[in-house]
């Protein structure tokens, strides 16, 4: 049981990453970026390009590359595609996102041929302490709190973070102040989709991926995103942490094969009882 | 919606011109077999789920991206009706029940969410009934699907069979989308789209109509999916798959989601299109729907149907994509 409890634990760091990006582009454009769950994918396999091309660099080390493709790849969406229509309404936008999202997978589709599951080879150096504890795991708990502390502290001290958050809390009065929205938008999208391409090419170590897998994780985040709150920086970690432990102690207890099922119940639940998240103050 | 604002000779002759696609489509059996009857079936089932999706997408603005759970709910149970040797049309009643049921369980809760929410929400809802499909195993026949039993006539009977209820299927929930949506309920729908909190000042009952569409846009879907299933003669969990409700949902957008043949026009473009282009192409097919999706919502999201109204300017298309964007 311990075991379960810290391999979720450990995976709820990546888990929380992954959703932060969906969970900013909603907080802040009120966006459902339906494609997020395919760009975390494309993350994976943009640091298993890195990796056969460069067999002798630890694959860690190409994370920041993979940071800045994303994020140059979320700022080329929001640029060309989502800033034409988000003042479309919430109906046009899911859409436009979902149309994106089909477009996504089906390049990953045709660029990397068959549909068949990669994994992400690596570094599986496995600690016995009573427990077995892959050692990159730990690597991936690490950098992925990281990544948290330095999206926080983006968001809290610097000027850009405090640019998101005004326009995230009232466009017009940002605007007035100088703010330009459309170029906040690209930033937070950006950043957005570089969160979730470097816990992509994180869950690649753990997971086997696919063009297709995209879907799953996009059910991950938005169940993580409407746990923690959406728009919530430390709320979406905390989600992903819960959600973890969901999946870890129900599959235990009710065995793994009903695992998606109780990851789709808890979205449930949540969403009866309190869909704002469960740790969000109700404004 | 294309007979108002029209005189009564224009009305005339739409009439006319629809009385004769009608006839067109019912004598068409007569002169083909085999591959374009088939074509035309599924185009037809394509068809009545855009008009499913269309009640509660288009006329109420609620968009569901879970209707795969409907799929599933219908082809198993008159699957599994009819495995027990219950004869069609019951299997067919059955089905409408138990949609009924299931549509009014989670309806209730699923509709008081609004937007993001109700969208996601409906996937949790597939995603439930799914697994749920999945690992009943002893009842649904879990990943291996159930065979339904086969009609015992030639081919070309069969095809003609399932072409003349597919057919007549479409034709009952066309009528129905009509008339609901000159009916008081179809006012409704549409004020709630426009703006629910106002609609419900107003002294409309949200809850109740929102419920009809859901509950009637279920039935939609799974008859014609029960109906389906056994002309296919064997389902299984790809039921569960998003792509058929992707293409519905391009059928719906792109012919004119919240008009009455927008989902026919669109099913009949898109379903053609896809035949004659990717016949030989067969990857990259949902990025193209993908980008036709993209493209709809960014010039015309009234839908091609838009093009045949009387107040159509392409200037407006102009003036859409600038209020639009920041």
């Amino acid at each position: 049981m311990l075991q379960v409890i810290i391999n979720a634990v450990l995976l709820g760091s990546v888990y929380g990453v992954m959703s932060e990006g969906f969970s900013l582009m909603w907080g802040v454009m009120h966006i459902l970026n339906l494609a997020a769950g395919t760009l975390i994918v494309v993350g994976a396999y943009l640091s298993y390009i890195f990796m056969m091309l460069l067999p002798n660099v630890n694959p860690y080390f190409t994370i920041p590359l993979v940071f800045f493709i994303s994020f140059s790849i979320g700022v080329v969406i929001q640029k060309f595609l989502y800033n034409k229509m988000v003042k479309g309404g919430l109906r046009r936008v899911l859409l436009l996102t979902f149309g994106l999202n089909l477009v996504i997978t089906d390049i990953l589709l045709f660029v990397f041929k068959a549909n068949y599951l990669q994994m992400n080879v690596n570094y599986t150096i496995l600690q016995f302490k009573g427990l077995y504890i892959p050692s990159h795991r730990i690597i991936i708990f690490v950098i992925s709190w990281v990544l948290f502390l330095l999206t926080f502290l983006l968001f809290t001290k610097t000027k850009t973070g405090l640019i998101i958050r005004a326009t995230a809390f009232n466009t017009e009065a940002a605007e007035i102040c100088g703010v330009k929205t459309a170029r906040t938008y690209i930033i937070t999208t950006g950043i957005a989709i570089a969160l979730g391409g470097v816990a992509g090419s994180m869950a690649g170590t753990i997971f086997s991926f696919s063009p297709a897998e995209g879907a799953v994780f996009l059910a991950k985040c938005f169940v993580i995103c409407v746990i923690g709150g959406l728009g919530n920086v430390t709320g979406t970690m905390i989600g992903g942490l819960i959600y973890a432990l969901a999946e870890g102690v129900g599959g235990w207890i009710f065995g793994t094969q009903w695992q998606s099922c109780i990851g789709f119940l808890l979205l449930y639940i949540v969403l009866l009882l309190k869909p704002e998240g469960i740790l969000t103050k109700k404004n | 919606m294309i007979l108002e604002r029209r005189n009564t000779i224009e009305k005339k002759r739409i009439i006319i011109f629809l009385t004769l696609i009608v006839a067109g489509f019912l004598l068409i059996p007569l002169f083909e077999r085999g591959y374009i009857l088939r074509f035309l079936t599924f185009m037809f089932t394509s068809a009545i789920i855009s008009q499913g999706l269309n009640i509660i997408g288009g006329y109420s603005g609620y968009i569901p991206f879970g209707h795969m759970g409907f799929f599933g709910a219908g082809a198993y149970i008159v699957a599994m009706s009819m495995v027990n040797h219950v004869s069609f049309p019951i299997a067919l009643l059955f089905n409408i029940v138990i949609t009924i049921i299931i549509a009014l369980i989670f309806g209730y809760p699923l509709l008081r969410l609004r937007g993001a929410y109700f969208a996601m929400g409906t996937i949790a809802f597939n995603g439930i009934l799914k697994e749920v499909t999945v690992n009943f195993t002893k009842w649904t026949g879990g990943g291996y699907g159930i065979s339904l039993p086969q009609i015992p006539w030639n081919i070309e009977s069969v095809n003609t069979f399932f072409y003349y209820i597919m057919l007549g299927w479409l034709a009952v929930c066309t009528i129905v989308v009509y008339l609901l949506a000159k009916n008081p309920v179809g006012y409704a729908l549409r004020a709630i789209k426009d703006d629910e909190n106002a609609a419900a000042t107003s002294g409309i009952n949200t809850s109740k109509y929102k419920m009809i569409a859901w509950i009637t846009s279920a039935v939609f879907i799974s008859v014609s999916v029960g109906i389906y299933a056994y002309w296919m003669t064997f389902i299984d969990t790809s039921i569960y798959d998003i792509t058929p409700l992707i293409k519905s949902w391009v059928m719906l957008l792109v012919g004119g989601a919240g008009t009455v043949m927008g989902p026919l026009l669109g099913a009949f473009l898109i379903e053609s299109l896809s035949e004659l282009l990717w016949g030989n192409i067969i990857i990259f097919h949902n990025g193209f729907l993908g980008i036709i999706i993209i493209i709809t919502i960014l010039f015309l999201p009234g839908g091609i149907i838009d093009l045949f109204k009387k107040q159509f300017k392409w200037s407006l298309i102009r003036e859409e994509i600038r209020k639009n964007k920041i």
